[in-house]
């Protein structure tokens, strides 16, 4: 078959799946990250800092495990040249020592904007990011004018790089060399979990919440149109890709909380995106069993959910009418399971499917060992083996 | 409980932390004895309890445990100075706590670990990456009766692993009590790498540490 068949083969079949249609077969998408350096023989600081090291690791798991449908652009690989041009400690590749991490690790960036700046910020949101968000974050803008604006033009050029060797190239090396369709075409966040991970950290904006309420909901709404012009700012419309959107708090805060703070803005940005004829693909980490009511109330058929654990048979019957489901093996269970148990998450995988569409991804973090290449493949042929149509099979996967 | 108690209980466990905060000046105010600092500490014990019910009827998240521990400790802070002194150095018992080597990410640690102290154990915070050697190290220093490996990547469900197998080479592993906690962990991931508990969240957490203590 030549790339670009196949490439349009794998194109139609996730677009019918994301439109719950049913598709030939189970559409498997590979949530990879810094996996596909780990297989290829490489470590996490040869794929944040060597753009060629990087298309070459995605390339050979296009190449390997070609049962796959779509990879996801390498953002979560993470950009060490970009970290290190900021001089960020956000995110680190390698220890004291200079010994690469087995693991990318993401440092909380923490108490970024003080409790009193709420109203400074939203007062203008976009200028308050610029001068004071920016260079507390990021050292290398911590200048005076007109030094922190040539420090941004600097940065945009590395940006831009980074960009095009990284994300385009291997974009478009993926699909004509191997007829490999990226998953997302773009990405933005939700206004309360960009305070969450960029301005407030985790305990503050939890404790911001009980003690200056308004200005939490007010800071959302403030927000807002700048992660809309995220997610949709040159994005072609169309249903497949879509645009990722990782969910951060909503777990933890009480359906109560999760109603006044989160759900304002975040029934917007899905509503404004699939206004604009394109499909967010939601990351559920966590348990999203509380939350299901209020997921019922997005647009029928028009959002992906990602989920990486729970009853997977509930969240069919509960929200599967609205969402289409990805799921699939837990990590660990890809770590250290046994044959059997990767064929039976197979089974309830493609059984689920023709319950209406299920997708399965898997995500970053294996080992690299060749059992687990073993596991995998035989996991995605029993996917692929159709073998479990209209059959009800054991499922005891709850709290996986 | 003498009723003048129950106001801090309810107070703390529905999360109203002026009228807390207000409850314990006034009791302290009419009565700064020792004796009276130590009931408003049972109290808020008792408060905590609360919230901990709250959260396994799913009715308080994390988010609740967050601002709890917060206000407790801004309680404490105004309890303590009455406390006498074998009270005030009275704990439920003592924790040496890390994240798993190789893994950076301290989020949750530190959550659980305000929650330890909160509900009343000394913990000792390794920090992050913690080498198998630097746990065995704190374990015969300060003996701790629990020793927690918190983690937030799967492959730290080996190296928490690395962990206890040095407590056992080290012939530590029979006096203290292992927890794993962290998003990825499991109960499976607790039995392979030889944990006594596991939790996923901070408040299951410190109820089994209570439970170990005897408290």
């Amino acid at each position: 078959m030549s790339k670009e068949k196949l490439f349009q083969e794998r194109v139609d079949r996730m677009t019918k799946a994301f439109k719950h249609e049913i598709p030939d077969r189970v559409p498997i998408a590979f949530m990879i990250e810094t996996w596909a350096g780990h297989y290829s023989g490489y470590d996490i600081v040869d794929l944040g800092y060597d753009y060629p090291k990087l298309r070459e690791s995605f390339l050979k798991v296009a190449e390997d495990f070609e049962e796959i449908d779509a990879l996801p652009p390498a953002f979560g690989v993470r950009p060490g040249n970009i970290y290190a041009a900021t001089q960020s400690r956000e995110y680190s590749y390698y220890g004291e020592d200079g010994v690469p991490y087995a693991s990318l690790q993401h440092l909380e960036a923490g108490n970024v904007m003080s409790t009193d700046e709420y109203p400074e910020f939203i007062a203008d949101p976009f200028k308050y990011i610029v001068e004071k968000q920016i260079p507390r974050r990021y050292a290398a803008f911590d200048k005076p004018e007109p030094e922190r604006s040539l420090a941004y033009v600097q940065f945009a050029l590395i940006y831009k790089t980074y960009i095009q060797e990284a994300i385009v190239k291997l974009g478009e090396q993926l699909a004509v060399e191997k007829g490999m369709p990226s998953l997302f075409k773009g990405s933005t966040e939700m206004p309360m979990d960009v305070f969450m991970d960029y301005f407030r950290g985790f305990k503050g904006i939890i404790m911001d919440i009980k003690k200056q309420k308004e200005n939490v909901i007010a800071a959302c709404e403030a927000l807002f149109p700048l992660m809309l012009k995220k997610a949709i700012h040159n994005v072609e419309s169309g249903i497949f890709p879509g645009i990722f959107i990782p969910l951060h708090i909503p777990t933890y805060l009480r359906p109560k909380d999760f109603e006044t703070f989160y759900w304002p803005t975040f029934k917007k940005m899905i509503d404004s995106i699939v206004e604009k004829d394109c499909t967010p693909v939601l990351f559920m980490e966590g348990n999203w069993e509380p939350y299901y009511d209020f997921l019922k109330e997005l647009p029928k058929k028009k959002v992906v959910g990602l989920v990486e654990s729970g009853d997977f048979r509930k969240m069919k019957k509960e929200i599967g009418d609205t969402l289409c489901i990805m799921g699939g093996m837990p990590v660990d269970v890809i770590n250290h399971s046994t044959k059997d148990e990767a064929m039976k998450y197979a089974e309830v995988i493609t059984w689920l499917q023709m319950a209406a569409i299920y997708l399965h991804w898997t995500k970053y973090c294996f080992h690299q060992t060749k059992q687990i290449q073993r596991i995998l493949k035989q996991y995605f042929r029993q996917l692929l083996s159709m073998e479990n149509i209209n059959k009800e099979v054991s499922y005891d996967y709850k709290n996986t | 409980m003498n009723e003048k108690y129950q106001v801090i209980v309810d107070a703390l466990g529905e999360l109203e932390e002026d009228k807390f905060l207000d409850a314990i000046k006034e009791l302290l105010e009419a009565d700064p004895s020792a004796e009276n600092a130590e009931q408003i500490v049972n109290a808020c014990a008792l408060g905590m309890e609360k919230v901990g019910e709250y959260f396994e009827q799913n009715e308080y998240f994390v988010g609740e445990l967050i601002y709890a521990a917060d206000i407790l400790q801004n309680g404490f802070d105004l309890v303590n100075p009455y406390l006498s002194e074998e009270d005030a150095s009275k704990k439920l018992g003592t924790m040496v706590i890390g994240t798993a080597p190789g893994d950076l990410h301290d989020i949750g640690k530190n959550i659980f670990k305000s929650m330890m102290e909160a509900a009343g154990f000394v913990v000792h915070d390794l920090g992050v990456d913690v080498k198998p050697e630097a746990f065995v190290e704190k374990v015969k220093e300060v003996k701790p009766n629990i020793v927690g490996i918190s983690g937030l990547l799967t492959l730290s469900l080996d190296t928490m692993g690395d962990v206890i197998n040095s407590l056992k080479e080290a012939g530590l592993r029979d006096d203290v009590k292992v927890i794993i906690g962290g998003n990825p962990v499991t109960e499976a991931a607790m039995k392979r790498v030889g944990a006594d508990a596991y939790s996923t969240n901070a408040s299951t957490g410190v109820k089994q540490c209570k439970e170990w203590v005897g408290a």
